[in-house]
């Protein structure tokens, strides 16, 4: 994984987009009553910050492991993932968040190139998503996060000569978010790809949003790395 | 001689060749065709309709055998708000579908321009970014074919 500070104003004023309207009063109510709601066993516990340590990275079934993360506290806002999991929001805010998706995808997905959206989420003070790989959906990713001071951060396991799936936690990669927008940009591994599997985790302390693409093309990606990191 | 059973007091009254009826409405705006749910003796359930001024039809003398005029209305309003929510879900799963094939399109053309001899090797990197990034279809063919041609004029 590699870690782009500056990105181009073209993409942040795309990113903006959504992240002013996560951030509107109305919308934090909105997302922040329904995350209320949910039950978080480690948040509840006092634990948050578990979920990205070793011992839970540990203690977790790498060959049973789907891919996704076992537990999350925030929310993702892919218009397809609300309206899969259908959370208790009314008809209106559903429509809301459709909306901003297809305004920020419009701008963003199609300006980068990217095959699909893989993330919209926001994280509250203590939110996380736990350790998982996302071998579910192997490709090349663009993540951009917004951390208003900085106070969280992001976990992997660089999996360089790894010749299982199971994760060597003397490998892990500790990269503390950056006031603003930061962006990383890797390949996560399929389940056989055991060099190219990335465990990872994020915390935050603040309200946290994480907007990730997929590209499956290695050109495309490359392309967009370089002129990211051309800003 | 006629029988007649008192289901709800004030509301209900039945025949004993009356079938109950649920959810009477009109499904025009005239109120000249009016429409239930029919529950027949061996229990099942059909959806049937008449002109409400059919004189012999059991369906209407039923249905205002059981309920008001208001109570009918009332059924009525219900049925349009929830054909509208049904059509605008509709609405919107087709746009959803439509923008998820145009997204496709868009990239599938990106990413066979961008693997095209002739584009990869395309000296003006330029060219390439705004394949990358382009709007529509027409715009990623447009600039592939640009690109080519600068190929081969070289």
């Amino acid at each position: 994984m590699r870690v782009l500070e500056k990105i181009n104003p073209e993409i942040v004023e795309s990113l903006n987009l959504f992240k002013d309207w996560v951030f509107r009063p109305e919308i934090q109510e909105s997302l922040r009553g329904e995350i209320s709601k949910n039950k978080y066993e480690l948040y509840d516990g006092g634990q948050s910050e578990a979920s990205t340590s070793l011992e839970y990275l540990s203690s977790l079934d790498h060959k049973r492991h789907d891919g996704y993360p076992p537990e999350l506290r925030g929310l993702d806002l892919n218009y397809d993932t609300v309206k899969k999991l259908d959370h208790g929001f009314d008809d209106a805010f559903v429509n809301e968040i459709r909306d901003i998706n297809f305004k920020t995808d419009s701008l963003l997905q199609i300006y980068l190139g990217a095959k699909i959206s893989a993330l919209k989420a926001f994280y509250p003070e203590q939110g996380y998503i736990a350790w998982h790989t996302n071998w579910n959906a192997p490709g090349y990713n663009i993540i951009f996060t917004y951390s208003p001071t900085g106070s969280g951060y992001w976990r992997h396991i660089d999996p360089t000569n790894a010749t299982s799936i199971t994760p060597t936690p003397e490998n892990m990669v500790h990269i503390s978010d950056t006031p603003g927008w930061h962006c990383k940009v890797g390949y996560f591994g399929s389940q056989t790809e055991t060099n190219k599997l990335v465990w990872h985790s994020a915390y935050t302390n603040e309200p946290r949003v994480t907007l990730a693409y997929l590209i499956y093309e290695e050109n495309i990606w490359k392309d967009i790395v370089k002129e990211i990191e051309e800003a | 001689m006629e029988t007649q059973i008192q289901i709800s007091p004030e509301k209900i009254v039945l025949r004993e060749d009356s079938r109950y009826i649920f959810q009477p409405r009109f499904v025009d705006d005239e109120r000249t065709i009016v429409k239930a749910i029919v529950l027949f003796p061996d229990g099942s359930l059909r959806e049937m309709e008449a002109e409400r001024d059919d004189a012999d039809s059991p369906l209407v003398r039923d249905v205002f055998l059981q309920y008001s005029e208001a109570e009918i209305e009332m059924h009525t309003h219900r049925e349009r708000c929830m054909i509208q929510k049904m059509q605008a879900v509709e609405q919107r799963a087709r746009e959803d579908q439509a923008r998820r094939e145009q997204l496709d399109k868009l990239f599938q053309a990106k990413s066979e321009a961008l693997q095209m001899e002739g584009v990869k090797g395309c000296k003006d990197a330029t060219i390439t970014r705004r394949i990358r990034s382009a709007k529509t279809v027409t715009e990623v063919h447009s600039l592939a074919a640009y690109a080519l041609m600068m190929g081969t004029e070289c």
